[in-house]
């Protein structure tokens, strides 16, 4: 069982087209204007954390795994098929989450080496960063499945992912540079989880762990206050 | 018994009634025909069977154990071939027929040698390195059975399994539920729209219409409720007179008489004895079979008032 949902997320070539080339490209392209418009900048640090912002950003794409796994599960004629064996159907959706995450976080990881490879950041800390990813793609997988719960079908719960993973880097400051003031710094820093995510991140590299685990924190306690809704939903959805 | 039901109740949020008060029995080995309109109330029966739902009141039996939306136990000992088929696209037939075996805790040794055995009975033992998305709609289909039979199942329920498919792979899916019944006495519950499979396949046939049982029986028990004696008419060139003493001597054969060059016979209603007589006549030369029989369809038809075909067109 465990092996069949591996193969089902792995054998998702697009995606890993999308996931991860996709980024890629993104980095590379700006990267080149970044250097022919600023030759004497840092372009490692640059790099670093250009990459940290798309990698928030596809950290949510990815949870279309998770929507289209359990779509597939838990909302086609596939339903019956499951809950007609002797395996509990919240097992089904564990696993798929389980794998799901894996699966982006790897792709996230790429990217990162990619980075690295390329661009040779010298940054502290990046192993934390690493985890403030790895938790990351956990809340955010938990939070596709909870949306595909509501909304039952895979594209509309991707339409709503897609616009909270839009709003949030906006939020965040990934997309566009936002006004210098102290009510949207506030946002920036703490209007979603991709800001907590980013500010932790900044935090760690920065050497100061106490305002990097703040971001940690709040992540957590929002990934916490999520799996309790979806362990109440999947109970009365799914189960 | 299998599985029993007994006086089901089941609304559907409250209002609509999917199940009035059926009973339905099923024993060890027999293939059971659950015959009726769209929206008759078979799929919700066997969702009760499968324990995919609480019914409202009433008993539901499956292995002596109550059976509910929450037992799990008595799952492993059922197979369940969905009317839609239910197969991983994107895996190959292998891998599809390896996760459902895993689900139902086959691993190891045994897992690989009831995936053999199972390819070999769909016949898809060939193909199995394929993806279903490559297969023909009849193959999808018995890759769908394949699916449900990993774990020898000693109750199947197989839903509408034929539906969509071309004529040959329909006879082969039939032959293949018929031989099932026949070598390992697994009991098969079989829905059907088309009313020819389930008189071909069936022991006994549960009719159902409104979410109650309105009849049940063998096949030729059913049909003796709506017909007389059958009758059939066969020319020979030169027939014989002894001829008529072996026709006679055949089970169900109530009479036998020549008339100038036809056998007239006359048999019990619903005994399907054409191929036997054909087979006694056959030292003559045959020019003709008349066969007047009712069949299944006109027990729907005087039963519920109309065809199967006109209630699914409704």
């Amino acid at each position: 069982m465990f092996r069949f949902y591996a193969l089902r997320v792995l054998k998702d070539y697009l995606g890993h087209v999308i996931f991860i080339g996709l980024p890629l490209v993104l980095i590379y392209v700006n990267m080149e204007i970044q250097a022919n418009a600023h030759p004497d900048a840092d372009l490692g640090h640059i790099a670093f954390f250009m990459g940290i912002g798309f990698i928030l950003m596809f950290q949510i794409f990815g949870a279309a795994y998770t929507t289209e796994g359990m779509e597939g599960d838990f909302f086609t004629s596939f339903k019956d098929r499951l809950r007609a064996s002797p395996v509990h159907p919240v097992r089904f959706m564990v696993t798929n989450m389980f794998y799901s995450s894996l699966v982006s976080f790897l792709q996230l990881m790429l990217i990162l080496a990619f980075i690295f490879v390329i661009y040779e950041p010298t940054v502290s800390n990046w192993g934390l960063a690493v985890l403030v990813i790895f938790l990351g793609v956990g809340f955010t997988q938990t939070l596709g499945a909870v949306v595909i719960i509501l909304v039952k079908k895979a594209n509309k719960a991707q339409a709503v992912i897609t616009l909270y993973a839009i709003g949030g880097s906006i939020l965040a400051g990934h997309i566009i540079g936002l006004p210098d003031n102290a009510v949207i710094n506030f946002l920036k820093d703490y209007a979603s989880p991709i800001s907590w995510q980013r500010i932790s991140i900044e935090y760690f590299v920065d050497g100061d762990y106490a305002m990097g685990m703040l971001g940690i924190g709040l992540l957590l306690g929002a990934w916490a206050i999520i799996l309790m809704v979806l362990l109440r939903m999947s109970r009365r959805v799914i189960a | 018994m299998f599985a029993r039901m007994k006086d089901v109740i089941k609304r559907y949020n409250g209002k609509r009634l999917a199940l009035d008060h059926l009973d339905l029995e099923i024993k060890k080995g027999e293939v059971v025909g659950l015959l009726g309109p769209n929206g008759a109330g078979k799929t919700t029966a066997i969702n009760a069977i499968v324990g995919l739902l609480d019914v409202d009141s009433g008993l539901v039996e499956v292995f002596g154990e109550q059976q509910n939306g929450s037992n799990r136990r008595v799952r492993s000992r059922i197979g369940l071939v969905t009317q839609e088929v239910t197969v991983y696209d994107t895996l190959s037939a292998y891998e599809n027929l390896l996760f459902f075996g895993k689900l139902y805790g086959l691993k190891g040794e045994r897992l690989k040698r009831r995936i053999e055995e199972v390819a070999v009975l769909i016949g898809l033992k060939d193909r199995l390195n394929e993806i279903p998305k490559k297969y023909s709609g009849g193959m999808k289909r018995r890759l769908n059975i394949g699916c449900a039979l990993l774990h020898e199942p000693e109750l199947i329920i197989m839903d509408e399994p034929t539906v969509g498919i071309d004529p040959q792979s329909r006879n082969y899916i039939l032959e293949f539920v018929k031989q099932l019944a026949r070598d390992t006495e697994t009991a098969i519950i079989y829905t059907s729209h088309y009313i020819e499979e389930v008189q071909a396949i069936s022991d006994r046939v549960y009719i159902i219409d409104e979410g109650h049982i309105i009849a049940k029986g063998t096949v030729p028990e059913l049909i003796r409720k709506v017909q007389g004696d059958q009758h059939v008419a066969i020319d020979v060139k030169q027939p014989e007179e002894e001829a008529l003493q072996t026709l006679r001597a055949l089970p169900d054969v109530k009479e036998a008489r020549l008339d100038k060059q036809t056998f007239r016979i006359n048999l019990h209603a619903g005994a399907d004895l054409l191929d036997k007589l054909i087979a006694t006549l056959s030292p003559y030369t045959i020019t003709n079979v008349q066969n007047e029989h009712a069949s299944l369809e006109d027990v729907f038809l005087m039963l519920t008032g109309k065809t199967l075909r006109d209630s699914e067109v409704s």
